[in-house]
């Protein structure tokens, strides 16, 4: 079989591979459809309940640490057989997550990972020069923070708890959880400040 | 050697920053990945070490690219459609195919079981440890940069079928015990530029390990 050499290539090769193994028997395509519409439900938003929860309560933060899949069921969010490991920033350490191997990516909690997580680019060197790809995104992190690069590469699973922005005592839970975008749950950027309408 | 997926420590430019919202059949793709390995039908391993078997054109593909080429080998290899069937679906798309699924398909464990398997580790938190200086062929999840490199049991994670096995379709057990190994970045990196306490960590099977 030649390479495919164009999207529509790519498009016929999936199909053709679908169609085969549904005629056969093997899969149906309702199991396909249900692992697509699955996938497609799951986004950082997950992920982003959890934080503000860790946020506003600190037992819960406890928890999580300790095992985040079930405190991801505790709040109702169903992750499976992930095996979830949360890395908290403090005032000190600042955590970024990374697979150089492939792109493995807490996916059953957060969904796909963005294209730049899957980026040759990304993977070769965040773990080299943290401080420099981390500003290709516009973060800054000061000298004095260490950084912590974790590497999952195996059966692990990571997501970052990023510190509480200053300026937030006032806002509800539902309101911090809209402050939580997905980058700054791998460690690239830092959660939103909050408008000054809302603080 | 250094295979082509290993890249961690190399240069390859600017992050690229732009997302794109993955195609129909990449979510296919993916969908299709899933539901062969919740069935046991194939390895999440088997995708990696299909895909890792790229060779040079690896660079020339984009992740999902190199995962329906890596599914369209494991559903040969495994014997669930041929080669012929899939020339001839591809040729002419509507035409069933003749040959019914044969008997027996092998199944072999799947990906990491719920929880952990019971684990007799060698190693406990705060042990040195040395990873193995070694280069063999074949799906190893460790990656080149760290090997030959000390560092400190972070944690024990459990024990997990071997993955070195799983890609090739044996069952990966006994499980192996897998430790988070803490390292210093600036002893994994040459002039390393950055703060001198920033540290690495990384998940390593314990036969990758030597007391340090």
């Amino acid at each position: 079989m030649s390479d495919p050499s164009s999207t529509g290539e790519y498009r016929r090769l999936q199909a053709a591979i679908e169609e085969l193994l549904i005629l056969k028997g093997i899969v149906a395509r309702e199991e396909i459809d249900a692992e697509v519409a699955a996938m497609d439900a799951r986004d950082h938003t997950r992920g982003a309940r959890m934080v503000a929860r860790a946020w506003v309560d600190p037992a819960y933060k406890v928890r999580m640490l300790a095992n985040g899949r079930a405190a991801a069921e505790e709040l109702g969010i169903a992750v499976g057989p992930l095996h979830l490991i949360v890395v908290a920033n403090t005032p000190d350490v600042h955590n970024v997550i990374v697979c150089t191997l492939c792109s493995c990516y807490p996916r059953a909690l957060l969904g796909m990972p963005p294209d730049w997580y899957k980026s040759s680019a990304y993977r070769a060197r965040a773990v080299r020069e943290p401080r420099r790809v981390l500003a290709e995104f516009g973060t800054t992190i000061p000298d004095g923070v260490t950084i912590r690069v974790h590497d999952s590469t195996a059966d692990m699973r990571y997501m970052v708890l990023p510190l509480r922005p200053a300026g937030t005592e006032r806002l509800s839970e539902v309101e911090l959880a809209t402050l939580v975008n997905r980058d700054c749950l791998v460690g690239t950027r830092l959660p939103d400040q909050p408008s000054s309408s809302a603080g | 050697m250094r295979n082509v997926h290993d890249i961690g420590g190399l240069d390859f430019g600017a992050v690229p920053l732009a997302d794109h919202e993955m195609a129909d059949w990449a979510k296919r793709c993916n969908g299709l990945s899933l539901a062969l390995r919740r069935k046991r039908l194939a390895t999440l391993d088997e995708q990696r070490r299909h895909v890792e078997s790229l060779g040079a054109s690896y660079h020339q593909h984009e992740y999902f690219e190199r995962q329906l080429l890596a599914w369209a080998q494991i559903v040969i290899d495994r014997g669930l459609i041929t080669s012929a069937e899939l020339g001839r679906m591809l040729a002419d798309p509507p035409a069933p195919p003749a040959v019914p699924l044969p008997p027996g398909i092998a199944v072999n464990p799947a990906d990491a079981a719920p929880d952990a398997l019971p684990v007799s580790a060698r190693f406990k938190p705060g042990d040195r440890v040395h990873v193995l200086k070694a280069e063999p062929p074949g799906h190893v999840r460790t990656p080149y940069y760290c090997r030959g490199h000390a560092g400190v049991i972070e944690r024990v994670c459990g024990a997990f079928p071997n993955p070195e096995e799983l890609a090739y379709r044996r069952s990966g057990l006994p499980a192996t015990p897998l430790y988070r190994v803490h390292f210093l970045s600036r002893e994994l990196w040459p002039g390393y530029a950055e703060n001198p306490a920033d540290t690495l960590d990384i998940e390593i099977y314990e036969h990758w390990l030597d007391a340090a």
